[in-house]
């Protein structure tokens, strides 16, 4: 198992080298081509939720990117720190809830620490892509 | 001769969308190109508003060129049809790739906004 971590600022310029950071991820692990628009996807719409929520509080502090290699699955965990019962959820909010269930196989929204983390799975099919030798 | 671009935003930076606005038949159709998301959706936002504040209510969002689109494009064009609505006006959306259309799918909100292959499916309806 091989975990990388990316943190970003609560700003929506840096969704986008979220969801590139964890398609390149995704597709180093293995993660289907097909499915890599899927990855890009839902990972963009988990921090923009984040960033959204970040802002919306006026909370400056980082949103945390978890991208693990189970050698079977690819997981994404993406931290806020804001506590889910803080907000209720709005329209734009469960349209996103709603792509992030339908775009990853697993997903769940739960807390973690003082804020939440939404976790989303899909499985690895083929074998990760080769490292560059050095040398 | 083709339609007047009325007016373009964007053109020559550094960013991720560029949306260009043009009269044909009566529709002012707008044509997106690049990344609809977090970052850019308030740009297309403020260009669909001021396009009804004008009193344009017969609206094409031409999505064919865009390559990501997310929620918050989505909640974009959601705000916009309820706003050409009250004006008895109609938005449309057409787009080029599945990777687009399936984002509405999946919210279902092709049920509530037309998706079209072109611009003259769209106008004509």
């Amino acid at each position: 198992m091989a975990t990388a971590s990316l943190t970003i600022p609560p700003t929506p310029d840096q969704v986008r080298l979220a969801r590139l950071v964890a398609g390149a991820a995704a597709r180093r692990c293995g993660v289907d081509e097909d499915v890599l628009d899927e990855v890009r996807l839902a990972v963009g719409e988990a921090c923009a939720l984040a960033v959204i929520k970040h802002q919306d509080t006026d909370l400056a502090a980082d949103i945390r990117i978890e991208l693990t290699d189970f050698s079977d699955r690819f997981s994404v965990r993406v931290f806020d720190q804001i506590p889910s019962s803080s907000t209720s959820p709005d329209t734009d909010e469960s349209m996103a809830l709603a792509l992030i269930s339908s775009l990853a196989p697993e997903s769940a929204v739960e807390s973690a620490g003082p804020g939440t983390v939404v976790e989303m799975t899909w499985p690895i099919d083929g074998p990760a892509l080769a490292r560059p030798e050095l040398g | 001769m083709g339609p007047a671009v009325l007016s373009t935003s964007n053109e020559g930076k550094n960013v991720e969308i560029t949306l260009v606005t043009r009269e044909t038949d009566g529709y002012s159709v707008v044509e997106v190109s690049g990344e609809v998301d977090v970052y850019t959706a308030p740009q297309l936002d403020e260009q669909l508003s001021g396009l009804v504040e004008a009193g344009s209510y017969q609206l094409v969002v031409d999505l064919s060129a865009v390559e990501f689109l997310d929620s918050t494009g989505l909640g974009v064009l959601v705000k916009a049809l309820k706003r050409v609505r009250e004006h008895g006006g109609s938005l449309a959306v057409v787009t080029a790739t599945d990777r687009i259309s399936k984002v509405f799918r999946i919210t279902g909100l092709d049920t509530a906004i037309g998706l079209h292959s072109s611009v003259d499916e769209a106008v004509a309806g």
